[in-house]
């Protein structure tokens, strides 16, 4: 493959997976990148069309990257999301560090290391909000830094304080999916099922086959089957004492 | 018994949260018309857990009705209900983290 079509290739994964259409992309990109492996902009596209379908194929691809250009961001960063999603949080939190080094002036980066720093305690809550907010300083015009830092409230465990964030998102960019489903989550979360299930659908409208909105949905669903179960457990109670009385 | 007290607590929370969230949904019209339901109808198919959790719901809501006449089905029915609040937990158990 020329460096012309290697190129090309690279345009139309790109494309398909701004469209969400990761599984074209990811064949695709294998087939450029088997003339020239070692092309940075193609591992890097590959290891973004698998984030969301294997995130252990990306963390791979990610950890190639890495080999290739250690001074890059880019890898780290990719490694990171990669391994988040895999729940190595360690890992996730060592690449981004590295990438908050590499690249001091990135939102993207901010945000993720505040993301993987995210669990309960109050001490670790700070910290990442702390760089959740100088993500949202160095553009404040993305939505990044506003859902980094809901989701290190969410990861905190406070869904109200999570809500404000993700709506300032939203504010910012009305078809944030990221934010429309975590929105969805805290809705959940905080018992508000319909909400729940009005965020999931307006991000099904967007995108029918978003895998993590689709789980969503599941989880919620699983909800309000355990909810009817505890009323007719209720009920059957009451029968049972009225009876029995 | 001081350990009784935060279960017996949980629990009354618990159900309180099921009627509520239960009323909010079912009044919402709009959402639940809104719903994808062949997703929502094929989601037994997906997961033997929420399959069985259905069945137990269907039967336990069964015996709620004809345990207002033969009262041993009430018996049945609270082992259907307790079974399938398990299964649906096991369900959401299984799922990937959200």
């Amino acid at each position: 493959m020329t460096a012309e079509a290697a190129s090309t290739a690279a345009v139309r994964a790109e494309t398909l997976i701004d469209l969400g259409r990761h599984h074209e992309a990811v064949p695709l990109l294998e087939q450029a990148l088997a003339t020239r492996p070692d092309d940075v902009e193609l591992l890097d596209l590959l290891a973004q069309a698998q984030l969301p379908i294997d995130a252990r194929a990306a963390a791979e691809t990610a950890a190639r990257l890495v080999a290739d250009s250690p001074q890059r961001p880019r890898g780290h960063l990719l490694a990171s999301f990669a391994a988040l999603d895999l729940g190595r949080r360690q890992q996730a939190v060592a690449h981004a560090q590295r990438a908050v080094e590499l690249a001091p002036w990135d939102a993207i980066a901010h945000a993720q290391l505040a993301q993987s720093m995210a669990t309960r305690g109050p001490l670790r809550r700070r910290r990442a909000l702390k760089l959740a907010r100088r993500a949202i300083d160095l553009a404040p015009e993305s939505s990044v830094g506003y859902v980094a830092a809901g989701n290190v409230e969410l990861a905190s465990g406070s869904a109200r304080r999570a809500e404000k964030w993700y709506r300032k998102a939203l504010e910012l960019h009305p078809t944030d999916g990221a934010a429309q489903v975590n929105l969805a989550i805290t809705d959940g979360r905080r018992g508000r099922l319909n909400s729940a299930y009005a965020g999931i659908l307006a991000r099904l409208e967007a995108d029918p086959s978003d895998e993590f909105a689709l789980r969503l949905l599941d989880s919620t669903l699983y909800r309000t089957i355990a909810h009817l179960q505890w009323i007719v457990l209720v009920l059957l109670y009451v029968v049972l004492a009225i009876k029995g009385g | 018994m001081p350990f009784v007290l935060p279960v017996v607590l949980r629990l009354i929370i618990r159900i309180v949260r099921a009627f509520g969230e239960t009323a909010v949904l079912l009044s919402d019209r709009k959402t639940v018309r809104a719903l994808p339901w062949p997703y929502v109808r094929s989601a037994p198919r997906r997961s033997k857990a929420v399959a069985a959790a259905v069945g137990a719901l269907g039967l336990s809501f069964l015996c709620l009705v004809v345990g207002m006449v033969v009262e041993p089905a009430l018996v049945l029915g609270t082992v259907a209900a307790v079974f399938g609040l398990l299964m649906s937990w096991v369900a959401k158990r299984r799922l990937p983290h959200t």
